[in-house]
Parts: C-alpha cells; structure tokens; sequence
C-alpha cells in the first residue's frame, strides 16, 4: 500500500489531462533441464511498470524498472509532451475502479519438482529410442497495481506454475507439451502422464505420408478445433486488427455471417481459474463476458478504451499486454465456442475418404488463409478412424468456416499462449468442442 | 570491486553482471499516427559457485542486489554441476561514470524526428528513429572488472507493398553512432526511392538468371550458417554442418571480431568479463573455429572464445554467440559484377528464409526487392518472386565485391554474385 500512495503522490502531481501507471512485481523460481542435464536453477524478482500520459491531443509512453526511473521518465515525458503539437482527438473515457486483493504468495517446492524431473530423465535413459529429453518449470508470483489520474487504484495477483517438455528420439521424431496450473501436485501428475504418452508416440513407426490433395474434409479435435476458431474469427474479431484493415471490415459489417448458424463464441476473462482470467485489464477496465459470435453472426468486436471510443462504445475490458514494458493493446482472455448438436460418431459419419486431426502443433491465420499442422493424423474411411499418418498441413480461407459442423463434446485447454505483433506468449484459454471441416487442403 | 570481495567467503566464487538500458523512441506509422516511446530498465545478475556447483539469480531492483546474491548462493547448494573458473585479472574500464539519458536528449531526438519526416514527407512511409544507451559492467572474486557504455542511433525506414505499383517494397534498417548521419542516411533513402521510382516496372521474369544479392538480402543467410558455430551446437551435433556436407569457396572468409569498421556493438570483453578477439570462422574453404563460453569450457572443455554474451540481458546466463560478423571483401568492383553480364538480377530484400525447415539443405525465400539490370545499368523493377536455395552449396562459385555494407550494425557483408539460379513468381 505504500508503493500505491507513492505513485499516487506522484501522477497527481504531472500537469497532464489524463495518466495511468501499471505496475508488476514478480518473483519466480524456474528449473531447467537440456539434452539430459541440469542447465538452470534460477530464482528472479522483476518490478517494473509502464506509464502513459495524455494531453492537449498527444499521447507519451515510457517504462520502467525502479521507482526512481519513474521519476526521470515522468520529466523525459513531460519534456516531451510540451514538444509536441496540439492536436484535436478528445481523450476516450477510462473507467474509475478500486479493488485491492491480498492472497498469501505460494512457494513451491523446487527440491520437489527437481527430483521429479531428475526421475523422468532417469525413466528416459531406460528407452534406447529416446535420445535426449528437455523440461523446463517455472513458477511465479505476479503482483499487479493499475494507478490513475481518474482515480483508479487496482491490486491483483496471479500465482502461476508451468511445466514444459520435450522428448527427442533418435528417429529425430519428438513430443512436445506444456502444462499450466495452480496447484504443483496437479501439474506433476498432468505432465507425467503426458511424459508416458510422448515415450510411446515417439516409437511410432513407419507412419506412412500422404500427397497434397485439395477439398478435403477433416474432423478436429477439441484444441486444434480451438485454435483454429481463436486464430481465424478470434483474431479477427478483435477492434484494433479490424479497424486497421478497412477492407475487411467493410466486408464484414455487410456480410455479417461469419460461421455456420450453429457458431456461437464468448470471450470471458471473469471465470476464475483459468489461464486468461483476470478481474480488470491493463487500462483499468472491469473484465466482462463479451459475445463475439450468436448463431453465426458477428455480435461483437473485442475492444481497449482507444479502439471503444472509435466504435462509440464502452471498452469490452480486452486490454492487456505481456508484461510492464509493453503498451495494452487489444487481447482475448478465456475463449468459450458453445457445443453443437452433432455426436462424434454422427460428424464422423459424414466422412467417406478424410482425416481426423488430433492436438496442434502450430496455426497461423494471415489474410484470410489459415494453415494448420495437428500433432496427430488419422485417415478416415467410410466413417471409421484408420491408421495414423505423418501430419500434414491443414488449409483454407475464411469462407470454409460457413459450412463447419459443431460437435457436442467440450474440452478446455487452459495451456495456450498467444501471439500478436511483438507480444508473445500472452496466457489464454479455449473451450471447444470437435468440429468438422468441409473443403480444406492437405499440403506438406 | 571492494564490495564483491566483501561477499566472497571460503571455497566461493562471484560473478556480478549489472546492465543498464535506456532508450528513446519515436515512431509514425502507416496511418500517420506518431508515439513518442521512453524506456528506462536495469538488473544485476549473480553466478555464485561452491563445490564444483553454481547458483543463478537476477533481479531489476538493483536496490535489492544483495537478497538475490544470497539466493543464488543458497541455490548453489542444489546447483547445477558446473565448475565455472570465472576470469582472472581481466580489466576493461571505457567509462569512469554512467550517465541518464537527459531532457535536451529527447528534445533532440523530436527535432531529428521532425526533420526527418520533412525528408519523407512526399512518400507513404513508416519509420521508427530510435537513440539506445547500454551500460554493462562484470565483475567477479578474481580481480576481474570490466565496463562499456555504448550509445547509437537505429532507423527503421519502410515503405508499405504495392507503393511501387508491382508488389516491391522497400525496407531499410541502419544503425550509426553519430547525429549527423542520419540525415545522410535520410538523403540516401530519398534517392534511392526516385531512383526506384523512375525505373520501369516488370511483371514477368525469366526463370533463371545471374544473380546479385546484396548484403542486406544475405543477412539471415549469413546468420544461418553462424549460428552453427555455436561450439555448444557442434559438441552436442545439433549443428546443421552434422547434417548437411558443406562446401565453402576458397575466396569466402568469414570472421569473428570484436572490432569491425561501422559497428554500433564493438566489444574489448564479453558478458563474462574474458576479452575478445578476431577469429576466422571460415577460410580456404574450411570451418576453422568455433566460439564457446566459459560454461562449454567448464562442460566441454573447450576453452572460452571470449563469446559468452546475454542476448536476453541479465535475466539469462550467457551463452556462445557471435560477436560482430565480417565477410571479407573481394577485388571485383559491384558495377564489374554487374558488367559480367547482359542482363542480371539485383536482389535487395529477402523474407521467409527459414532455417528451421531446411530439408536436404534447401531453404526458400520470398524477394520482396529486386531491380534488373542491363549491364551495370539498372532498367527495371520486378515483382516478388521465390527463390530455393540449396544452402550447403550456395556460398561456393560465387563472386565477392570490394564494396561492403554495415547490416544491423553488427554485419560487414558484401555484395555476392551467383549464377544462374531458379526463380518461381
């Protein structure tokens, strides 16, 4: 509380129309494990915080790492204010909140995790396919302060674990995952059995590869079917992408139908728990449940105060960055696509010669084309799932989307990360269920 | 240094890294929106070793130094199994006092800036000027103390696709030390534009030509086959020479150094206070060195290059990279390389090149800038088209010209000249 009058103290004072600072406090212990060896045992501690001020028109950013850096960037900034022309945009409306939460900070135990891991390795050598065998672990404890001219003051804190690896075999093949959660004792017993299905899937052999083909039709699991959605509507259901590609826009406010009508999506930052969650974004805003997608329409567009303003609305609470030395900018949280009314066996049904893709090994949508590798490839006949192949890239365009067919099945992945510009790894989740998709590539 | 011997108790040994980052940023986008950014961070770094065993901690509040240096000397308990022999006597010092970025230095910088909108003010253009202060100093229990402070100036100029009228653009990104430059460099990207401007455009292209790269499409090319210098890489064979036969014309030099002409990042010690020094990586057609640290020496064996840097900062420990890279230049002037043909291709700007999926050495990469010329006369611009190149065969029969350029501030590259490769619009 006291850091909080001191900045408080602090951007009273600046002679601006409008000034935020955000702060992170973090401490963390991390293990790390490559080809076989102990490589790091690391404790750190970060503080650092990012300030915007607003006057006459202009807009100065800067961070930080020291309250004392606070106070020289806050005269570069005023210095660099008075340089700038009056300009004639009216500053968008910040909200007024207070909250202040105070949990204890959890400590986990690092002797615990690396004999753990040593175990694993141990378990590794005994396979002669396996040829090396990275983990990492990190835990941290993230204190986060949101303080305004307006009068905002805001206290969160985050406690996150991560548990990531790697299995090589000598066949060059690997298995990658990551898990995150609150709790050691879950991430242990999530991770192993992941480490057990990685040990045998990396001694899969003679997996035969197919030719590229066009207009094919593949069911997806749950987390590909996820990420899919999450980077093709998701991305671009997001103000600032949208407002910054006028064509596209237009497209879409005159043909609003962006899915099948049976294509619902909510993005949803105030359930507890999970990877996306937080109570107010990084502009101060209290988080909502925000309706991007209702029956295969767009509803809604993810917005910060700025791209809110633009679009004569209230920010829908999306503003967050990565860390303090980045500017917020427009963000999903915790992505939920409602289930439809197709059973796994019906939507497989529909497949006479096609693919099921299980898991994601990368997906990248630009332009309106997706492409998508799954981590694990089936062919499907007559409706029946077959043996399993070299996975090949999935793609499309947007329009494909139209004809998608939703399973009732849900499955949440809270271990994803998402990348925008130069923010990388920003924590989210997706709930989704399987989907099927009509009229896709399979290249290699 | 009194301070870090203060620390030192029996059978313990300390390194302490301290970096210091300031910058000043000014940017207009495509939109013509401006953003004024300023950024001030630091952090110290501790490595501690006991027993054959270190212990790593960092933190940004420099303030609170001395609780991390007892976290990493409690964590060396259960540490990681390396002997690390930090460097004995080793002393550097370019500065006696660090100094902040100050008010009249963002002043300038919004001047500069101005000025250098006034240069473009006829184009559609994003560019970003940006003035960086680093500060880094090591020191540890064996007398070693090292300092720098550099300070340098980056500009990153681009002019959106489709300006042109056939899909080219244009990207430049300079790094230079002092003010003045800057507007010659301003200057050269204006002719450089009217020149583009004035040449005609083609849509179509033969399918293989003479081809000139020049150094700025080289660049993640050189890269490349840099990083498997890596001796961390090529001792544990994830180096992509395990893979793939390489072959080196005899005139192709590659060079390690810690001085190069034009270089913003000339360093006398790397970030674990050992000096460093100018090694061939490449010559007479063979691999020569590798670099390594002094963590690949306490694995390896392999004795410290004086590469150890933290390309993440004190948040990381170091690990072998390079320092600045130079291709020796030939004795062929550009425009003879030119000359050698009736028509070739100048290749300006390359994307897409990805290492990482290098399949029986070939890697493919989309050119974004290229001019034809007949002769050493520049007739025309092309559209964007695919080029595949088989990696491990490409630096042999070529062409090295005298005339090099700094890339990125670290890079001395020529231009280079090769035959008749493919070409896919």
């Amino acid at each position: 509380m006291i850091m909080i009058e001191q900045i408080n103290n602090l951007i009273k004072k600046i002679p601006v129309e409008y000034g935020d600072v955000r702060i992170e406090k973090i401490n963390s212990n991390g293990i790390s494990y490559r080809r076989n060896t102990l490589e790091n045992l690391v404790y750190k501690t970060n503080f650092g915080g990012f300030i915007r001020l607003y006057d006459k028109g202009n807009w100065v950013v800067g961070n930080f790492s020291s309250l004392d850096n606070l106070k020289i960037l806050i005269d570069w900034l005023i210095s660099s204010l008075h340089q700038m022309k009056k300009k004639d945009f009216s500053l968008e409306s910040y909200e007024k909140n207070y909250f202040i939460e105070d949990k204890n900070q959890r400590q986990s135990d690092l002797l615990k995790i690396k004999s753990f891991l040593n175990n694993n390795i141990d378990k590794m050598k005994n396979h002669n396919y396996i040829k090396s065998a990275d983990f990492i672990f990190s835990d941290q404890n993230i204190e986060k302060y949101f303080i305004s001219t307006e009068g905002s003051c805001i206290k969160q804190q985050f406690n996150t674990l991560g548990m990531s690896f790697k299995i090589t075999g000598f066949s060059n093949r690997n298995y990658a995952k990551t898990t995150i959660g609150y709790d050691e004792d879950q991430i242990i017993t999530d991770i192993s059995s992941e480490i057990e299905k990685g040990i045998e899937r990396i001694n899969k052999k003679n997996l035969k590869s197919i030719k590229p083909k066009k207009n094919n039709i593949v069911l997806l699991d749950p987390i590909i079917a996820g990420v899919l959605i999450h980077e093709t509507i998701g991305h671009t259901l997001e103000a600032d992408s949208l407002l910054g590609n006028k064509k596209l826009y237009d497209k879409i406010l005159a043909d609003p139908f962006i899915g099948c009508n049976e294509l619902n999506i909510v993005d949803d930052a105030t359930i507890e728990g999970l990877s996306g969650s937080y109570k107010y974004d990084d502009e101060g805003t209290k988080a909502k449940k925000n309706i991007m997608v209702k029956d295969g329409i767009m509803a809604d567009l993810l917005s910060d105060c700025k791209t809110a303003s633009i679009l004569g609305k209230t920010s829908s609470g999306n503003a967050r960055s990565v860390s303090y030395k980045y500017l917020p900018i427009v963000r999903m949280s915790n992505m939920f696509i409602e289930k439809g009314s197709n059973s796994i066996s019906k939507l497989l049904s529909y497949i006479e010669d096609g693919y099921y893709a299980k898991d994601v090994i990368y997906g990248h949508h630009s332009s309106g084309k997706f492409i998508f590798r799954p981590k694990e490839f089936y062919e499907v006949k007559d409706g029946v799932i077959r043996g399993e192949i070299i996975p090949s890239n999935i793609t499309g365009d947007m329009s494909v989307l139209k004809n998608l067919k939703i399973g009732d099945d849900v499955e949440i992945n809270n271990n994803g990360v998402c990348h925008k510009g130069d923010q990388r790894s920003l924590p989210i989740s997706i709930s989704s269920p399987s989907i099927l998709l009509k009229g896709v590539a399979i290249e290699n | 240094m009194e301070k870090i011997k203060s620390l030192k108790s029996k059978g313990i040994e300390i390194e302490e890294f301290i970096e210091k980052k300031e910058s000043i940023c000014i940017e207009k986008s495509f939109l013509g929106n401006c953003s004024n950014k300023l950024s001030v961070d630091e952090g110290v770094a501790y490595r501690v070793v006991k027993d054959g065993k270190m212990g790593f901690a960092n933190t940004n509040s420099i303030q609170d130094k001395e609780r991390i240096f007892i976290k990493a000397k409690d964590l060396c308990e259960d540490g990681i199994p390396l002997n690390v022999k930090f460097p004995e006597d080793s002393t550097c010092e370019s500065i006696d006092k660090y100094n902040h970025f100050e008010i009249n230095d963002v002043a300038e910088m919004q001047n500069y800036f101005k000025i250098l909108c006034n240069y473009f003010k006829e184009l559609n253009y994003r560019v970003k000027l940006e003035k960086s202060s680093n500060f880094r100093s090591v020191m540890n229990t064996r007398n070693t103390l090292c300092k720098s402070h550099d300070i340098y100036f980056r500009l990153t100029f681009e002019i959106m696709r489709n300006e042109f009228g056939n899909g080219l653009s244009m990207f430049k990104m300079k790094y230079f030390k002092e003010n003045e430059d800057l507007f010659n460099i301003a200057k050269e990207i204006c002719y450089q534009v009217n020149e583009i401007e004035k040449l005609k455009r083609y849509h179509e292209i033969k399918a293989s030509m003479p081809l000139i790269f020049s150094p700025q499409a080289l660049v993640n090319l050189v890269l490349s086959i840099v990083e498997n210098f890596n001796a961390k890489k090529v001792i544990s064979k994830t180096s992509i020479f395990e893979h793939e036969k390489f072959e080196f014309d005899k005139k192709f030099e590659l060079y390690d150094a810690p001085m190069i002409k034009n270089s913003v990042f000339n360093v006398m010690f790397d970030d674990e206070g050992v000096r460093t020094y100018r090694k061939p990586l490449i010559k007479d057609g063979k691999c020569i060195t590798h670099f390594s640290d002094l963590i690949t020496e306490a694995k390896y064996n392999y004795k410290s290059t004086g590469n150890g840097f933290r390309r993440n900062g004190y948040t990381a420990m170091p690990t072998p990279n390079f320092i600045n890279i130079e291709i020796k230049n030939g004795d062929i002037k550009l425009d003879s390389l030119l000359n050698m043909n009736n028509t070739s291709i100048l290749i300006k700007h390359i994307i897409g090149l990805d290492i990482n999926s290098l399949k029986e050495g070939l890697v493919t990469g989309r050119v974004i800038e290229s001019v034809l010329y007949r002769g050493n006369e520049a007739i025309g611009t092309l559209p964007p088209f695919s080029l595949n190149i088989e990696l491990h065969k490409f630096f042999t029969d070529i062409g090295i010209s005298k005339e090099f350029e700094n890339i990125w501030g670290f890079m001395n590259i020529p231009y280079l000249y090769k035959d008749n490769m493919k070409i896919y619009l």
